[in-house]
């Protein structure tokens, strides 16, 4: 087996990297993480109401299914369609499970992160907009929610959100406008008047 | 060569056809997202959301996952390490399970050796016993019905219902008879056991008168009759040199033949008896054909007398119903 640099394994693309930790490379997986566990848990987050404590809960499940199957990895399709199908398979299964009631929690009430998730931006994070803009998404309806994190933490097509949360084309084009309308006009208001 | 042509030319046409539907879709989708994602909107928002979404998970979940990924593989390592080197584990030939499980192979076979067995000699066996009478005797009642198909089920319900009720009459009947048979028997030999001592009396008080030409015949042709030519006899007869046979005891006080003795109405009641209770199992088998014949050949035997009939009401009526088609047939005919 040949043993990769750092360098070489960043230049790899996901599914390259995929292929390179099923075959024993553990520090490819260390980049493959280190990649998407930003986007993954912050869509997980947002899917659960921001609510941190399930989200590592629920993230953590998420990747230990990823390194279970990576037996029966094939790069038949982009490696973050199928991270985020795993995702979204989890947290249907959570919904199921726990007869979770959607937007019954806002983010007031979950209160805000803990320090240690804390960065310069930490003004910008506190201000009036930020909470705005949370509390907006965790209201959407779970389709369009989904649709929209899919689109900003994990940049899928349309296709591939089509592909992950099981549905057309069209109808995640006619999720995503909806979602965008509603978020307009949330957060309309708050913006500076140019 | 043209027909080829003609396919190749068709599949081109298909490819191109299908490199151009992707095309078109993929310029869709473009659009799509050119039309959703460039739109003013859209990219506010995507900014403003990008700004303020910058959460992390924990770094605990961090080391967890890295921690759980690291040693996934080495447990892989291990094991593919095993295979290779560690020998598969020989067989003990002195654990526990070896002999146990011989001796279930054994008697499990065995088993099943002997329950085949026992069903072939159950195959063999069952027809003519009680096992198949009910099956044979429904099957019977379904062939006498089948061509009253109009009929509806309700009247052949109580048909059946009928037959089996005639059916354990019958029974009823066929133990009646055999103890009726029996009595008979039974006086029949003492009343024999009476003559025999009558005629010993006899004897002993008197002596032998001059037989008579006639009487020397008649001892004559019962000497002839051993006991095994009587039984094979007709009943009447068998009856007949019976009767000579007493005839000759009565005039003379001379017995024929010491074997005679034994033979009379016992022998002749228990042959009648064996055709008899034949008769009777055919008809409770159902087997119609078979009571036809058997009837046939004991009314040779024994014709039918209305009151020293000794056969069940029910095989008479049987029979009665078979002479009453055979003159339908006859007068048609």
């Amino acid at each position: 087996m040949k043993i990769l640099s750092s360098n070489e394994l960043d230049d790899l693309s996901d599914e390259d990297l995929m292929l390179s930790y099923r075959d024993g490379t553990a520090a490819a997986f260390d980049v493959l993480y280190a990649r998407h566990k930003g986007g993954l848990y912050r869509y997980v987050l947002r899917q659960l109401n921001n609510r941190p404590d399930i989200a590592n809960e629920l993230f953590q499940d998420i990747w230990m299914k990823l390194i279970n199957a990576r037996k029966n990895y094939q790069a038949t399709a982009k490696f973050t369609t199928w991270l985020y199908h795993l995702a979204h398979n989890r947290l249907v299964d959570y919904w199921r499970s726990e007869k979770f009631i959607k937007n019954d929690v806002s983010y007031d009430e979950t209160g805000e992160l803990s320090d240690e998730y804390s960065d310069p931006h930490k003004e910008l994070q506190n201000s009036q907009l930020q909470k705005k803009i949370k509390q907006a998404i965790a209201e959407l309806p779970e389709e369009q929610r989904s649709a929209i994190l899919l689109k900003e933490e994990a940049s899928l097509s349309l296709a591939e959100i089509a592909e992950v949360t099981g549905v057309n084309r069209e109808t995640v084009k006619s999720r995503l406008r909806y979602a965008i309308k509603r978020l307009r006009g949330i957060l309309h208001p708050l913006r500076p008047v140019s | 060569m043209s027909n080829k042509d003609t396919e190749q030319n068709k599949l081109d046409q298909d490819k191109t056809d299908q490199k151009e539907v992707d095309q078109v879709k993929v310029g869709q989708e473009k659009v799509d997202q050119e039309k959703i994602y460039k739109d003013e909107e859209f990219i506010t928002l995507h900014k403003e959301y990008q700004s303020v979404s910058t959460e992390m998970p924990a770094e605990s979940t961090d080391s967890n996952i890295l921690r759980a990924a690291h040693s996934a593989l080495n447990s892989q390592d291990e094991k593919n390490h095993k295979i290779v080197t560690v020998k598969p584990r020989k067989v003990n030939k002195h654990a526990w399970y070896v002999p146990v499980s011989y001796v279930a192979i054994i008697v499990i076979s065995l088993s099943v050796f002997l329950k085949l067995a026992f069903e072939t000699e159950l195959i063999e066996i069952e027809p003519n016993g009680a096992g198949f009478a009910e099956e044979s005797f429904l099957l019977e009642v379904d062939r006498s019905y089948s061509d009253k198909q109009d009929k509806s089920l309700s009247e052949q319900e109580i048909s059946i219902e009928s037959l089996q009720r005639q059916k354990t009459e019958l029974q009823a009947a066929r133990s009646d008879e055999m103890s009726r048979l029996k009595r008979k028997q039974r006086a029949a030999s003492e009343k024999n056991v009476q003559l025999q001592h009558q005629a010993a009396s006899a004897s002993l008080a008197t002596p032998a008168p001059l037989k008579s030409e006639a009487v020397k015949e008649n001892a004559a042709a019962a000497e002839i009759v051993s006991p095994k030519a009587l039984m094979s006899l007709p009943a009447d007869e068998s009856k007949s040199v019976m009767d000579s046979a007493a005839e000759v005891e009565s005039e003379s006080g001379w017995k024929p033949q010491s074997l005679i003795e034994k033979m009379p109405i016992e022998a002749e009641n228990e042959r009648q008896m064996e055709q008899i209770s034949e008769l009777v199992r055919l008809f409770e088998n159902r087997q119609l054909e078979k009571l036809r014949k058997a009837l046939l050949v004991y009314r040779k035997s024994y014709p039918y007398n209305k009151e020293t009939d000794l056969l069940p009401q029910a095989i008479q009526e049987q029979e009665k119903r078979w002479l009453a088609e055979k003159e339908v047939k006859s007068s048609h005919n």
